[in-house]
């Protein structure tokens, strides 16, 4: 029974909290009702310019975060083309050891064809056969 | 005064690295010693890379052999020269003996042809 009084006298209340502006407004209706809508329109007109504030405060982060990340994309990008860039030149400079390896081989042969060849000249690399100035045989390298 | 100095000693220095370099004498004597010490790259050190080439550790042990049949080392003696081509020889001498050696210099001062002879004894 309390509560449905209670109930009641929360019912009656809230009917009479509702009353009381249109009372006022039914004072002086006409400004009221101006008052009202300028009031409505101004409220309005805040919030827009909140929300607009905060639409652009998110834009502008979104952007920034936009800009980070296509930064951030570029940075790696740029990061993968070094890399394969730089496998490319390992890979470069690989082939031109092995042919500097292969040219260094046949400068060898080509030294062991020339030193076989002065052998079996006149000139053996140690030989008795080849004699000095003063018609002793000598031993040692090269052709004097 | 420092840098004067310190001029002059580079100077110094230089000239005596070149002589040292360009001295036929020093480059026989070099290399004869390294000969002896049957040391391949003391004596190969002077050579020019054809040269290189041709020497063995086995070469160098034989003519090794030759010179310490004749005893300790003592030095080289110039004998004949022809700078024109290159030619110097030299008398190396031992305890029991000397020996002729060789030397043709190719145009950039490094060794051509190193040669060992024995000599009559005078």
């Amino acid at each position: 029974m309390t509560k449905r009084r209670l109930a009641c006298f929360a019912f009656a209340a809230a009917l009479a909290a509702t009353a009381l502006p249109s009372a006022s407004a039914l004072a002086d209706g006409a400004a009221s009702t101006r008052n009202i809508l300028l009031g409505g329109a101004a409220a309005t007109l805040l919030i827009i310019n909140h929300n607009r504030k905060v639409h652009q405060k998110y834009a502008e982060y979104d952007r920034r975060q936009a800009e980070t990340q296509s930064q951030a994309n570029n940075a790696q990008a740029a990061y993968e083309s070094e890399r394969s860039a730089y496998a490319h030149e390992a890979a470069l400079v690989a082939g031109y050891k092995h042919e500097v390896a292969v040219q260094h081989q046949e400068v060898l042969a080509l030294r062991h064809q020339i030193a076989v060849s002065r052998r079996a000249g006149s000139h053996p690399v140690v030989a008795g056969a080849s004699s000095s100035r003063s018609g002793q045989p000598s031993l040692g390298w090269g052709a004097l | 005064m420092r840098v004067w100095a310190a001029t002059l000693a580079l100077t110094i220095a230089v000239t005596a690295c070149a002589q040292h370099a360009a001295d036929p004498q020093t480059l026989a004597d070099d290399t004869t010693r390294g000969v002896y010490n049957v040391d391949l790259d003391a004596t190969t050190a002077h050579f020019d890379d054809a040269l290189k080439g041709q020497v063995t550790r086995g070469t160098i042990g034989q003519l090794s052999d030759e010179m310490h049949a004749l005893g300790a080392y003592h030095g080289l003696k110039p004998a004949t020269s022809d700078p024109d081509k290159g030619r110097y020889d030299f008398q190396a001498a031992f305890d029991k003996g000397t020996l002729l050696v060789q030397l043709r210099l190719d145009p950039d001062g490094k060794i051509g042809a190193y040669r060992i002879a024995p000599q009559r004894s005078p």
